[in-house]
C-alpha cells in the first residue's frame, strides 16, 4: 500500500476515525493503535519483512538504553558501533551487496580475470533506508547526549514504524518527533482541515503532474534510440519537474496524514527550484535527508571548521554517500559527486556571500535560478538513467541531435495544465503573493477549489499507475 | 459541535457534492464520447464496442490497423469489412472488444492479428480505455475485473473514474479527428527502412513466462467465437527480423494450442519470402508500410479464401 493507492483511500479514513473515536483514551492506547495500523500498512506490501522493521526498532531501542546507562566512553562507543553495524549491515545486505559483488567482478574483468558469480536477486524491503535512518538517529542522539533514552517502548515503536513516513519519509528524527508520542494527542479542527488540504494538494501534484508526466517520459526513455536530442532534452526538463512533483507530492501527503493523527513530521520540501544556488537547493530539497547527513556525517567530519581542502573533500564525500543512499549504482554515485563538486565551485565563486543572497524577485536572481535549475536538471540525467552509458548518450544527443520534439498532446496537455497550476502556486508562495484558493478566507472558494482539484485528479490523474519514484530507495 | 464531528461533516458534504458533480460530468462525457469521430483512437474504441456491424472484422493492434487493406479484403470476399484494431492495445483489449461485439451481433469472419508473442507477461496489455463501457457489457466487465482486480467494481461507480485518462482524448480528439483519415479503420503508413538495413536484427530470446490471466481471456474468447459460429482466422504479419531458432516459443505454442482446440487456422506470416530482406516494404522492423500492404493484403486474401472454401 502506498499513500496514493486505492487501498489507502479506505485505510486512512478507517484509521483516522478509530484513532479519534475509540483509541483516544490515553497516549498508550493511541500509540498501540498507531503501531498496529503501521504494521498492517507495512504487511500489506509483504508481511515477511515486518520482522526486519521490528528488529531495527527493537535493537535501536535496546542499544539506546544500554548506551545511556553506560558511563564508560569506550563501552558507549562500542555499543553505538555495534548497533550501527547491525542495522547498516542489513541495509548493505539488501541494498548494496549485489552492487558490490558486481563492482568486484567488473574490477577483475578489467584485469582480464573473469569471475563466475551468479546474480543475486535480493528483494529490497521498501522503506528500509528511511526507517533505518530514523532509528539510528535515536542511538546517535543518545550517544551524543542530545536526547534522553525512553523507557516507553510502545511510543518508540510507534515512532519508528509510523506509517505515513515509513515507506518514503520524511525521515523522522528522535529529537523532534519522539516527544510527541509521550503525550496524549488532542484533535484540532483547524489542524485537521489543514492536513486534508495538504493531502489533497500532494495528491494533485503527485497524480496529475508527476505521474502523468511520467507516462510521457517513460515512453521517451523506453525508446531512446528512436528519439532525437531535442525530445530527450524536453523529456529531461520534464523529468526535473516530475521528480519534484513526485517526491514533494508524496511528502505533503505523508505530512498531512501525520497531522490528521496529531503527529507533526518534518518539512521535506521548500520549493527547491526557486533556489539561486545548488547549495541553497539542498536547503530546500529532501530537507529531512539533507539535515540527517549534515548532522550525522558532515558535522562529525568537521563540517566547515576545517581547512579549505578538507572542507572540499568533506562536501564531495557527503554527497557521494547521499548518492549511494539513493541507489546502488554508479549513476547515483556520479549524481551525488556532481552536486558536491558544484557546491565546492559555488563556494569558491561566491565566498561567504552564498549565505546572504537576497530572495527578492530580481533579474540577477532569475538568472541564478535558471542556471541552478539547469545544473540540477543535468545531474538528474544520471539519476534517471539505468547506466552511465545511457546518461552520456542522452547528454550527447541533447547537444548534437536537434530536431522536432515528439509531443503527444493528449498525453501532455492535462499534465501541462496541472504543472502550470503547481508552478503558479509555488511562485505565489515563494514571493508571498496573494493567491489564496485552498486557504481562502471564504469557505465557498475553499470548497469549490477542493472540489475542482478532486475532479481534476479523477479525470486526468494517472490513477493506478506509477509507483512513487522514491519508493525504490 | 465537537471538532472531530465538524470535520467529518465537512468531508461528508464535500463527498455528497462530489457525487452530484460526478453524475453531471458522467452524463456530459457519455454524450460527448458518442460524438467523437470514428477515425480517432477513442472514437475507434467507441465504434468497436457500440456501433460496428460489419460481417468481416479485422482486429489486432497497430499491426492490424496498418497492415490489412480493408477495402481490398471487402471487395475480394464480397462482404462489408471493417478494421477495429487499435494501436498498442493487445490480447485482452482485443478479446474484450470482440466480446462486446458478440453481445450485439455475430460477425461472419474475424481476421485476428493477435501477435504470437503477446501472451508473455512483460508485453503490454492495457484495457484502461474500455473503462467507460464497464457497465454496458457483462463480458467486457468480466475481462476488466480479471485484468485489474475486483476493486474495479467500486472504482467504476464514479463516472469520472470511468473516464479517467480518456476524458482528455474525448475533449481533444473531437477537434482533431481529421488528422487520421482512415479507410474503414485501415490506416497505411508512409516511409520505409531502405538504407537502414542495420535495423535487421536477430530478435532476443525473451526470458518471460505466459500470463495465465491473458491466456484464459484469449481461450474464453476463442471458445465464444467458436460457439457462436464465427469463422476466426489468426495472423501474424511480416517482421523485418531474422528468424531466431532459439526464440522463446511458449506464447506462440499456447496460442496455437488454443486455436487447434477450436479449429482456428493460424497463419504465421512473419517470415514470408516476399518480405525477406525487403526494407522497402517496412516502416520499422515490426510495421509494414503502404507498399508492403499492397503486397501483403493479396497474400492474406488468398489465405482467407483457402480457409473459407474448405
Amino acid at each position: 500500500m502506498t499513500l496514493t493507492s486505492f487501498a489507502y483511500l479506505f485505510f486512512m479514513p478507517v484509521v483516522f476515525v478509530l484513532y479519534w473515536l475509540i483509541f483516544k483514551r490515553d497516549k498508550n492506547w493511541q500509540n498501540a493503535f498507531l503501531l498496529l495500523s503501521s504494521l498492517v500498512f507495512y504487511a500489506w506490501w509483504d508481511w515477511r519483512f515486518m520482522a526486519l522493521l521490528l528488529f531495527t526498532a527493537g535493537t535501536s531501542f535496546l542499544f539506546g538504553k544500554l548506551i545511556a546507562e553506560s558511563d564508560n566512553e569506550k563501552r558507549r562507543k562500542v555499543l553505538l558501533v555495534t548497533v550501527l553495524l547491525l542495522n547498516l549491515g542489513i541495509l548493505v545486505y539488501y541494498k548494496y551487496l549485489g552492487f558490490f559483488i558486481q563492482s568486484f567482478v567488473d574490477m577483475f574483468s578489467l584485469a582480464g580475470i573473469e569471475l563466475s558469480v551468479s546474480t543475486l536477486n535480493i528483494v529490497l524491503p521498501v522503506g528500509i533506508s528511511f526507517y533505518t535512518f530514523a532509528a539510528l538517529s535515536y542511538d546517535i542522539d543518545i550517544y551524543q547526549r542530545k536526547v534522553e533514552p525512553t523507557k516507553d517502548w510502545l511510543a518508540y515503536f510507534a515512532f519508528v514504524t509510523f506509517f505515513p513516513s515509513l515507506l518514503s519519509g520524511p525521515i523522522s528524527r528522535a529529537t523532534k518527533q519522539l516527544p510527541q508520542y509521550f503525550q496524549k494527542r488532542e484533535f484540532s479542527y483547524d489542524i485537521g482541515i489543514a492536513a486534508c488540504r495538504m493531502i489533497l494538494w500532494g495528491a494533485f501534484i503527485k497524480l496529475c503532474v508527476a505521474d502523468t508526466l511520467g507516462v510521457y517520459i517513460d515512453t521517451i526513455y523506453a525508446n531512446m534510440d528512436k528519439h532525437n536530442g531535442t525530445t530527450l532534452f524536453l523529456a529531461q526538463l520534464l523529468y526535473t519537474v516530475q521528480i519534484y512533483a513526485d517526491f514533494a507530492g508524496y511528502s505533503f501527503m505523508a505530512i498531512g496524514s501525520g497531522k490528521l493523527l496529531g503527529i507533526n513530521l518534518l518539512d521535506n520540501f521548500n520549493r527547491p527550484y526557486f533556489a539561486k544556488t545548488v547549495t541553497e537547493f539542498w536547503r530546500r530539497w529532501h530537507i529531512s535527508l539533507t539535515t540527517w547527513f549534515r548532522d550525522y556525517i558532515y558535522f562529525p567530519m568537521g563540517g566547515n571548521r576545517v581547512s579549505k581542502l578538507r572542507w572540499m573533500f568533506n562536501t564531495v564525500v557527503v554527497f557521494v554517500i547521499s548518492g549511494l543512499w539513493h541507489g546502488a549504482a554508479y549513476t547515483f554515485l556520479i549524481w551525488g559527486a556532481l552536486h558536491g563538486i558544484v557546491m565546492v565551485i559555488e563556494r569558491q565563486l561566491y565566498g561567504d556571500k552564498i549565505k546572504n543572497l537576497t530572495s527578492k524577485f530580481t533579474l540577477p536572481n532569475l538568472v541564478r535560478m535558471f542556471i541552478t535549475f539547469n545544473l540540477v536538471s543535468i545531474a538528474w540525467i544520471f539519476f534517471r538513467q539505468n547506466s552511465v552509458a545511457d546518461a552520456v548518450h542522452v547528454i550527447k544527443s541533447m547537444f548534437t541531435d536537434f530536431g522536432k520534439p515528439y509531443i503527444n498532446m493528449q498525453m501532455f496537455a492535462p499534465a501541462f495544465i496541472a504543472l502550470v497550476i503547481m508552478w503558479l502556486k509555488d511562485l505565489a508562495d515563494e514571493y508571498g503573493w496573494r493567491l489564496k484558493l485552498l486557504n481562502n478566507d471564504r469557505m465557498a472558494v475553499r470548497f469549490v477549489t477542493a472540489l475542482l482539484l478532486i475532479c481534476y485528479i479523477l479525470l486526468f490523474g494517472e490513477l493506478d499507475g506509477n509507483l512513487f519514484i522514491y519508493f525504490q530507495f | 459541535m465537537k471538532p472531530l464531528y465538524k470535520l467529518l461533516l465537512v468531508l461528508l458534504l464535500l463527498f455528497v457534492v462530489l457525487l452530484g458533480v460526478d453524475f453531471l460530468v458522467g452524463r456530459v462525457l457519455d454524450k460527448m464520447v458518442d460524438k467523437v469521430p470514428d477515425q480517432s483512437e477513442v472514437g475507434l474504441t467507441h465504434l468497436s464496442v457500440k456501433k460496428v456491424d460489419a460481417p468481416v472484422l479485422i482486429i489486432g493492434s497497430s499491426r492490424a490497423r496498418h497492415h490489412y487493406n480493408t477495402r481490398q479484403i471487402e471487395d475480394s470476399l464480397g462482404m462489408h469489412a471493417y478494421t477495429i484494431a487499435r494501436d498498442a492495445h493487445f490480447v485482452s483489449y482485443q478479446s474484450a472488444v470482440l466480446n462486446a461485439v458478440l453481445d450485439r451481433y455475430t460477425p461472419k469472419v474475424v481476421l485476428w492479428e493477435c501477435g504470437l508473442n503477446n501472451l508473455f507477461s512483460k508485453e503490454r496489455d492495457a484495457v484502461h480505455c474500455l473503462h467507460p463501457y464497464y457497465y454496458d457489457c457483462d463480458s467486457l466487465r468480466s475481462i476488466i475485473d480479471k485484468k485489474e482486480g475486483a476493486s474495479m467494481a467500486v472504482k467504476m461507480r464514479l463516472n469520472m473514474y470511468r473516464y479517467n485518462g480518456v476524458a482528455a482524448s474525448i475533449l481533444m480528439q473531437s477537434r482533431s479527428a481529421s488528422r487520421a483519415d482512415t479507410m474503414q479503420g485501415f490506416l497505411p503508413i508512409k516511409g520505409n527502412l531502405k538504407g537502414n538495413d542495420t535495423l535487421m536484427k536477430m530478435p532476443e530470446v525473451v526470458a518471460d513466462t505466459i500470463d495465465p490471466v491473458r491466456l484464459e481471456i484469449f481461450r474464453s474468447t476463442i471458445k465464444r467465437l467458436h460457439d457462436q459460429g464465427v469463422k476466426v482466422i489468426l495472423f501474424d504479419s511480416p517482421v523485418y527480423e531474422k528468424e531466431n531458432p532459439n526464440r522463446n516459443l511458449a506464447s506462440e505454442q499456447a496460442i496455437k494450442e488454443v486455436c487447434g482446440q477450436y479449429g482456428v487456422p493460424v497463419f504465421d506470416n512473419r517470415h514470408l519470402d516476399a518480405f525477406r530482406e525487403s526494407p522497402e516494404y517496412f516502416f520499422d522492423p515490426t510495421h509494414i508500410n503502404k507498399e508492403g500492404t499492397a503486397v501483403y493484403t493479396p497474400i492474406v486474401i488468398e489465405q482467407v479464401r483457402s480457409v473459407l472454401e474448405k
